[in-house]
């Protein structure tokens, strides 16, 4: 089974042509400035009153995280952020499980998903207000709403479209039916799950800032959405634009974070091509 | 019976005695009919089929394309009900899918992609009440018996189709399954490979002596791995034919060649009615 | 896959470029009327005067060669905005935000006050009386920089000795937001303007304290434009205050004619009757009307230190006249 390793025998990769010959380590850094230098042209031009200059961001960016006065409102929004996508991740999966154990489940999630999962995120904000009350809860509740469809869609999707042939070995060998569901199904949907989650993480966010645009808490325990807009409020644009930047920010590790997830699981076992 | 006998359940008061010997039959098919409910109209695949499988034995199924050879094998494993007949194993009838009649499927994608291959081996030991050690080591041990102890790390996907059903048997045989249930697993193989595993499957069961059921619509293969072959008609199927291949000689032997000219007549002439072929009894 | 990221960046860089380009070219104007026109204010009793104008069609009938545009906004920040970026070319705004655009470097002024108004800071549960018993309890405010919160503030530095004693508790809502919450409990106080207010009252809120008694009377909304556009159309800024100072005399006069004008923008509901009522409503205790319609502007300087010392302001106008327009200076504000 032994394969040659003579140097000879190992096939050049592809050549590759005119901008993609760059190094990948020339190539980013080198648009990146071009979009920076752009940015600052533009921000000159406009003034401080629109926009701030990508050193201006930077420097509100690095004292707002000092201080805590933009960290704080991160990690509450954050906090805040997770807790809803747990929870809506949990229910998701009970939603799940339940609708393939039985018939009632199937029917139950269909048409809830029909029913609530058109609705944006934000149009839940003044029944959970009703409900909760002007406080985290109600966001939380928000941003539960927001997720647990998205997850359940993909989760269930995956649940039905998951290889047959595995269920049967999974009988097989002897599970019984809840462990065909965490030891079988569940693994075997996890590319649909992880990028329900992606998705859910997604509308989570947008439903978050916008919910602290409606009702932005002022005072201590107000968010990241919060933050910006009090600083609309007082035309501070740098902040504006830090406060925009941590977003993006958060956005790239995120999706690093859900990308590394998936290179160690999903495409690690040749379930999804990188 | 050796270290079947164990496992065989008691037998019931109301059944014959002679019928439950301990040397009865391991497995009864009898006028099993089954199909599949399409739409609204139930499709009849599998007619009337009856065969007995003698603990030891080794069985093949051999039977043209889509007449219902798969479709028997989920049966006896129990995943579809018969809408006719019995299947009786070890004396009982209504069988749930279990580990002491261990598949290996037809398709390629039956092992856990997100499982390595000492883990599909294992997985099912732990599942079985094994313990961790035990587990890997009785894994370790099969994958060595199917000769994949080098690939024991790797995750399906790296794995050619060859060795994926290797891992498939490996699996199905760690479980020590009263009855092995194999359906076509070199069916989409090379003729190279599938003759190499042929044999090698050969050497393992004689070695573990384990009972065998094979589905296949191989001639030469039904010739290489068989005690006994029961021969399938067209859908919906019936038994056109049980023959006794025990003692037949190598295939540069004058029977050898009989016997597979019988059964490519067999299998080219589609006959109504059943025909029994004493074979070389 | 590489040439297409190419062609990504370069679009971008297109776009870049087209948009600094065209804005670069724009914003040589021409004397005279303005061609096109769009003025921006919020719900709220308030802003008569320019409902009124658009519903005489009074820009119209004297410059028809402008097309007027009005826009209802819900809340005040993109009202703001929308003046700084010559989306809107008048906005109607509170005197908060007017204050902090003008300190942070927006070139705008007011160029007619709307009115003086008495705002109260409204309370469901009875056994909310006083400004001490907020304490720790959820307020709304419009905006963090709106006056009622400037106003909440002053009330905390005096009942309290601390302006930003109730700050943890302030929820930005807008009022017809903050009118259904309190009423439904969700939040304990609603710091409001007409005829939220009012509506407030009659469902059972009462008054826990008047911007007027703390303050004194000031001015409550203002419209503002660029000092740009003021310069390049300066005729038709002074028929526009006109205009204001016309509407104002009007709504004393004729408060009916006024109430049906007011009724029918607003589709027939609420009724002119009840529109009647509330420009007519008192504040409580006083003889003086909750509204005072006038473009005397009143307490500009004393919101502007009081919002300077909270930190709220970062730079204080010299005197009240650097935050209006010519057309204001005759009438005598403070
Ligand atoms: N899930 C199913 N639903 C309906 N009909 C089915 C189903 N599976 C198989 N059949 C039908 O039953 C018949 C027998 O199928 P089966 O898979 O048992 O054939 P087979 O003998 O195993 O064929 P092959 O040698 O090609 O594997 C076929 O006519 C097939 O179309
Ligand atoms: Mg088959």
């Amino acid at each position: 089974m032994a394969v040659s390793s003579s140097a000879a025998s190992i096939p050049r990769r592809p050549a590759a042509f005119g901008w993609a010959r760059i190094p990948a380590i020339v190539r980013y850094p080198l648009v990146g400035a071009v979009l920076v230098a752009a940015w600052h042209y533009y921000a000159v031009h406009k003034g401080s009153l629109f926009m701030a200059t990508p050193w201006q961001t930077v420097q509100e960016f690095w004292h707002g995280w000092r201080n805590g006065s933009l960290s704080e409102p991160t990690w509450a929004t954050l906090r805040l952020l997770l807790e809803g996508i747990g929870i809506g991740a949990a229910i998701a999966a009970v939603l799940t499980a339940f609708a393939t154990l039985s018939k009632i489940g199937e029917d139950a999630l269909v048409l809830l998903t029909a029913v609530l999962n058109p609705l944006p995120g934000v149009a839940v904000l003044p029944i959970a207000m009703l409900l909760f009350g002007l406080n985290e809860s109600a966001v939380r509740f928000v941003i539960a709403n927001a997720t647990i469809w998205p997850i359940a869609i993909a989760v269930s999707t995956g649940f039905k479209t998951a290889n047959q042939t595995l269920v049967a070995v999974g009988r097989n060998v002897g599970l019984s039916r809840v462990r065909v569901i965490t030891d079988v199904l569940a693994p075997a949907a996890l590319p649909q799950a992880i990028s329900g989650v992606r998705t859910a993480w997604a509308f989570g966010w947008r439903t978050i800032i916008a919910a602290e645009l409606v009702f932005g808490v002022a005072g201590s325990s107000g968010g990241l959405g919060n933050y910006i807009n009090n600083a609309r409020q007082y035309f501070l644009t740098p902040q504006v634009f830090a406060g925009l930047l941590t977003i993006a920010i958060l956005g790239v590790v995120f999706e690093t974070l859900f990308g590394q997830l998936e290179r160690r699981t999903v495409i690690r076992w040749g379930m999804k091509t990188s | 019976m050796r270290t079947l006998s164990g496992r065989m359940p008691r037998r019931q008061a109301r059944v014959a005695p002679s019928e439950h010997e301990p040397s009865g039959p391991l497995l009864r098919v009898e006028h099993v009919r089954l199909g599949y409910w399409t739409a609204r109209q139930f499709t009849v695949a599998v007619e009337d089929v009856s065969f007995d499988v003698e603990a030891g034995e080794r069985i093949i199924v051999i039977g043209p394309s889509g007449c219902g050879k798969s479709t028997l094998l989920k049966a006896i494993a129990g995943f579809i009900e018969p809408a006719g007949g019995l299947i009786q194993m070890a004396g009982r009838t209504s069988l749930a899918p279990g580990p002491d009649r261990a598949v290996v499927f037809q398709e390629f994608d039956q092992l856990f992609p997100w499982r390595s291959v000492l883990s599909n081996v294992a997985y099912p030991l732990r599942v079985n009440g094994h313990r961790r050690r035990a587990a890997i080591a009785k894994a370790r041990q099969y994958l060595e018996l199917t000769n994949l102890a080098h690939a024991a790390d790797r995750y399906p996907h790296q794995l050619s189709g060859g060795m994926k059903q290797r891992v498939a048997i490996a699996r199905a045989l760690a479980l020590d399954p009263t009855l092995l249930l194999m359906d076509e697993p070199f069916g989409s193989l090379d003729a190279i490979t599938r003759q190499r595993l042929q044999t090698e499957l050969n050497r393992i069961v004689e070695q573990t002596r384990v009972t065998l059921l094979f589905v296949t619509h191989s001639i030469e293969e039904a010739l290489v791995l068989g005690d006994r072959i029961v021969v399938l008609g067209d859908a919906p199927s019936r038994v056109i034919a049980t023959v006794d291949i025990r003692g037949l000689g190598g295939p540069e032997t004058v029977e050898y060649s009989q016997m597979r000219g019988r059964l490519r007549e067999l299998l080219a002439v589609d006959k109504e009615e059943v025909e029994e072929i004493g074979g070389l009894e | 896959m590489k040439t297409r990221f190419i062609a990504v960046v370069a679009a971008f860089a297109a776009v870049g470029l087209a948009a600094f380009a065209a804005v670069a070219g724009a914003g040589k104007a021409q004397e005279g009327p303005p061609s096109k026109l769009t003025i921006a204010y919020q719900p709220g009793l308030g802003y008569a005067p320019l409902i009124l104008m658009k519903e005489m069609r009074v820009i119209e009938k004297k410059y028809p060669g402008t097309q007027v545009e009005w826009k209802v906004l819900a809340s005040g920040t993109p009202i703001t905005q929308g003046v700084i970026t010559g989306d809107l070319q008048i906005g109607a705004v509170g005197t908060g935000p007017m204050l902090v655009g003008w300190a942070r470097g927006v070139n705008w002024k007011i160029i007619a006050p709307l009115n003086l108004g008495d705002l109260w800071l409204m309370a469901k549960d009875p056994n909310i009386r006083t400004i001490a018993d907020l304490r720790g309890k959820r307020i709304a405010t419009p905006t963090n920089t709106s006056i009622q919160a400037v106003m909440l503030r002053k009330m905390a530095q005096v009942k309290l000795g601390d302006a930003r004693a109730l700050d943890s508790g302030l929820v930005a809502l807008d009022h017809p937001d903050g009118m259904q919450a309190l009423l439904t409990g969700q939040i304990d106080a609603h710091f409001t303007s007409p005829p939220f207010q009012f509506q407030e009252k009659v469902r059972g809120a009462h008054v826990v304290g008047r911007s007027y008694s703390y303050f004194g009377a000031h001015t409550f909304l203002v419209t503002v434009m660029q000092d740009k556009f003021y310069d390049e159309h300066t005729d038709f800024a002074k028929f526009f205050y006109r205009q204001i100072v016309a509407m104002q005399a009007l709504i004393k006069k004729n408060p009916a004619r006024v109430s049906r004008m007011l009724s029918a923008d607003a589709g027939g509901a609420p009724t002119w009757r009840q529109f009647k009522q509330w420009l007519a409503a008192k504040t409580p205790g006083s003889k003086s009307r909750a509204l005072t319609w006038t473009t005397r502007p009143l307490g500009l300087m004393r919101t502007a230190s009081f919002m300077n010392k909270t930190g709220q302001l970062s730079k204080m106008p010299g005197n009240w006249k650097e935050l209006v327009f010519p057309p204001v200076y005759a009438t005598k504000g403070s």
